[in-house]
């Protein structure tokens, strides 16, 4: 601020400004409150209302209804799956993001830009279509049928279709969380480690994974958002067998349309829990990292 | 390979109960049915067997649930809208052609039939099929091209126009577009279209599976809603069938066959019954004679000649649905 | 020990970084390599260090041919521009890490290491911060801290990469002061690149200039001085004036 205030010994008491002086990149105040106020209502509106919503509805039945809807069995295998999946789903995609994006800043390779825009497929396509690929590769209309069948494999409306569907949803999260903390922090701590007799390994644990915790864990949260809260690939391949294949997202439609508004909601408050949780978690790490001398 | 294998059975065998399963693959408005018959054979099979048995439900559009089943959800047995989904099983071999013939009444162990549900005193005076063709009247109905409900809807009104304008088809195309003019949405399914009415408030009739229209006053009380039982409907009869390819690999055929059997005794009868079906025993439907509306009732078969002529005259690219909604 | 380069080339795409480059580093002498930016010096103290591999041409230490062998066998200490140190490391784990990730029958134990560092650090006199971390030095102890982890772990030669170039010019006096009795006293042999011709020439036992890939004159440096070996060497040194 110091910087733009103008040398007012040279200027006319008269002259001076009533309010603090303004940036020139600044907004005249009716500009600045109509922007305030926009932010701060669409905020309410679209975001908080609906948040207060869902804990109102899930709590209209009492308490103690509350936690029956929960206890419910059916409730219950909806929580596990969703846990389950998400706890293959996420280490996975981990271990995928973190090769991905070493192999992306580390080497250069033909069609590294390729694979690079080929991580972010499952962004660009729709949730559907990405559950309805391992319906055509491992339903029965696929050349793998007989074989899956013969070993009494389930995939597609089973938990494994629901895991890979999953997978499949969340995989750029991490890779796209780590390619451009890593090609910003560049090799050379990597290198320096290697000249004092470091290995691969020895490089990866000791340097390089220290250097990227905060933006890996980062990363690994978001795509466990996203693994638990999952509704359009999972549901093509759910088959929505109730207490089997439902996950919490599929289970709250389907309370839903059974007219038990108040389960519905209780789920939904569970998994809104589970999203505000995260975002704790997101900002606890952002502040963490942000917090750390640089 | 091996290993693989190994781990996915683990990971498909996740949650899965001990005993005897079953798999029941059914349509939208049967949730609530079928979590209280389930329960009940599976207390009748112990008796009987000493067996203890799940049986697990899936419940969607009817159409897109025999996709399902073609697809691979491993269906032991399904009880859907239409015979038309269950023919599409047929086709690709998963059940014998005459699959209807392996039960009683077509396979078709309980009735519905199709009527309307309006806001409470009915304040537009809807009686009949004719009063959703007036203007100024918004009918909630789904798109018969995706859902098998719409098309009884449509196919019951059809069947009151013919009879009424003494099959004069162009008349009755006028008469079924006016109605269709009147809808202001169309859902994908029953249940959806049900919501849009109850929940969203929108339109002043729903043309809805009977079932469907009593669970909504049974859910939302009858002080907000009433339902209207039009002179003529179409006799809905939802067909069940053992999957005898996927039965034949679980090896639950009898049980299979024993789960839809029991649905014609007496408390198969009398659950169908309680959760708005019309049972076909005589004995157990006089005992619910009296919460269902008198309506004289057409069958497919007489008035359309089967679901797959049915089908192809009203459903299919060009039909009568076709070119009625395009003018 | 001594390096050997003979004949070394490295292309990158269509640029030539080093073209024909053959060199001998005598054991305990302190050598520089000057030239303009982009003369291939730095990437000829990458090869010899094993962090990049070049094109045709082989390196020895002593005799023995490392040309294959990768960094983290070749025992090269290096010095980076921009120190290179470990920013979650404190000072102590930054110069005990070559001696922490050594295979379990060659690791010092952990009292060895803690002599080992304390000995460094009263070398770089910075005992007191050895608790501290990098981001919360000054760019001289951050260069001090970087060569006395590259010292750790014994290295056969030492290569320094423009180690003074980033910092102001009092510390970079004082620090080039300081490696010159350090190596006085050690006598480690040591390379290092610099475009800093007042630094190379107060600094280093023999000089070796290099432009577009390519050794232009190697000598002492009152040697090149007085009898520069081409008009581009007279030119870089700016010697046309004082002639």
């Amino acid at each position: 601020m110091a910087g733009v205030v103008p040398d007012l010994t040279l200027i006319r008491p008269a002259v001076r400004p009533a309010v603090r002086p303004r940036r020139a990149t600044e907004e005249g105040p009716f500009i600045r409150w109509t922007l305030i106020v926009i932010t701060v209502l669409f905020f309410a509106a679209f975001l908080v209302l609906p948040l207060v919503t869902v804990f109102v509805e899930a709590f209209r039945k009492g308490t103690e209804y509350y936690f029956k809807a929960l206890s419910d069995p059916i409730a219950w295998s909806a929580i596990k799956l969703t846990l389950v999946t998400a706890a293959i789903a996420v280490p996975l995609n981990t271990v995928f993001g973190l090769a991905a994006a070493w192999a992306i800043t580390r080497f250069s390779f033909r069609g590294r830009q390729f694979l690079s825009t080929l991580i972010d497929l499952p962004l660009w396509v729709s949730p559907v279509i990405g559950g309805l690929i391992y319906v055509l590769l491992f339903g029965t209309q696929s050349p793998f049928s007989p074989w899956l069948i013969a070993h009494h494999i389930k995939i597609v409306y089973a938990t494994p279709g629901i895991i890979i569907a999953t997978v499949f949803v969340t995989f750029p999260f991490v890779a796209r969380g780590l390619i451009p903390l890593m090609q910003n922090q560049g090799v050379a701590e990597e290198e320096a480690a290697l000249t004092l007799g470091a290995h691969g390994w020895q490089v990866f644990f000791r340097v390089t994974i220290p250097k990227i915790k905060w933006g890996l864990l980062y990363s690994v949260i978001l795509s466990n958002a996203r693994a638990m809260g999952e509704f359009g690939a999972v549901s093509v391949v759910s088959g929505h067998i109730r207490g089997l294949t439902n996950t919490i997202p599929l289970q709250i439609e389907i309370l839903y349309n059974e007219y038990s508004f108040a389960a519905a909601f209780a789920l939904a408050s569970l998994l809104s829990l589970l999203g505000l949780a995260t975002l704790a978690l997101k900002t606890y790490i952002e502040w963490r990292a942000g917090g750390r001398p640089s | 390979m091996k290993k693989i294998a190994a781990v996915l059975a683990l990971l498909a065998s996740i949650g899965l109960a001990s005993g005897a399963e079953l798999l029941n693959v059914s349509y939208d408005p049967t949730r609530e049915l079928y979590t209280e018959y389930n329960a009940a054979f599976a207390k009748y099979w112990k008796s009987k067997t000493g067996q203890d048995v799940t049986v697990n439900q899936s419940h969607g559009g009817s159409g897109k649930q025999a996709r399902s089943v073609l697809d691979g959800l491993e269906a032991d047995v399904v009880t859907l809208a239409l015979a038309y989904d269950i023919d599409a099983l047929a086709e690709k071999k998963l059940l014998p052609d005459d699959w209807q013939k392996a039960f009683p009444e077509n396979s078709s162990p309980y009735t519905s039939t199709i009527v309307f549900l309006v806001r409470k005193g009915n304040p537009k005076g809807i009686k009949d099929w004719d009063d959703l063709a007036k203007p100024g009247i918004a009918v909630i109905t789904p798109n018969p091209k995706t859902s098998g409900g719409a098309r009884w809807n449509y196919l019951g009104a059809w069947a009151y126009a013919e009879q009424k304008l003494n099959k004069d088809e162009a008349k009755v195309k006028d008469f079924i577009g006016k109605i269709y003019k009147n809808a202001p949405v169309l859902d994908s399914g029953a249940r959806g279209a049900t919501t849009t009415f109850v929940q969203r408030g929108l339109g002043d009739v729903l043309i809805a599976w009977e079932n469907e229209a009593y669970l909504a006053l049974k859910e939302f009380g009858p002080e907000k809603f009433e339902i209207v039982t039009p002179s003529i409907s179409i006799l809905a009869e939802p067909p069940v069938a053992v999957v005898d390819v996927v039965a034949k690999r679980h090896k639950t055929e009898d049980l299979a066959k024993a789960y839809l059997n029991y649905l014609y005794s007496e408390e198969g009868q009398d659950i169908a019954g309680k959760n708005f079906y019309r049972p076909r025993d005589p004995k157990v439907a006089a005992k619910y004679a009296s919460q269902f509306g008198k309506v004289s009732l057409v069958t497919i078969d007489d008035v359309f000649g089967g679901w797959k002529k049915a089908q192809a005259t009203h459903f299919a690219d060009g039909g009568t649905f076709d070119q009625i909604y395009a003018k | 020990m001594s390096i050997r380069i003979d004949g070394l080339n490295k292309n990158f795409e269509d640029f030539t970084a080093l073209k024909d480059v053959s060199l001998e580093v005598h054991t305990g002498k302190l050598v520089a390599l000057l030239g303009p930016s982009g003369s291939g010096k730095t990437t000829l103290l990458r090869v010899i260090a094993g962090l990049e591999f070049a094109d045709s041409g082989r390196v020895f230490f002593n005799d023995k041919d490392v040309t294959e062998h990768s960094a983290y066998e070749r025992r090269a200490g290096f010095v980076f521009q921009h120190y290179a140190l470990f920013q979650h490391l404190s000072v102590f784990d930054n110069i005990a890490f070559g001696l922490e990730v050594r295979p379990r029958a060659t690791r010092p134990s952990k009292d060895e290491i803690r002599e080992r560092v304390h000995c460094l650090l009263q070398l770089i006199q910075l005992e007191d911060l050895a608790k501290r971390f990098p981001s919360q030095l000054s760019g001289g102890q951050r260069q001090r801290v970087a060569l006395a982890r590259a010292l750790a772990i014994e290295p056969h030669v030492l290569l320094l990469d423009e180690p003074f170039g980033a910092l102001d010019a009092k510390v970079r006096k004082e620090l080039r002061a300081w490696l010159r009795r350090f190596h006085n006293e050690t006598h480690i042999t040591s390379l290092f690149v610099t475009h800093d011709q007042e630094e190379a020439f107060e600094v280093a036992d023999e000089v070796v200039i290099l432009n577009h890939g390519s050794i232009q004159q190697i000598g002492a440096p009152k040697k090149i001085q007085t009898e520069p070996a081409n008009a581009f060497v007279q030119d870089f040194l700016g010697l046309d004036f004082e002639i």
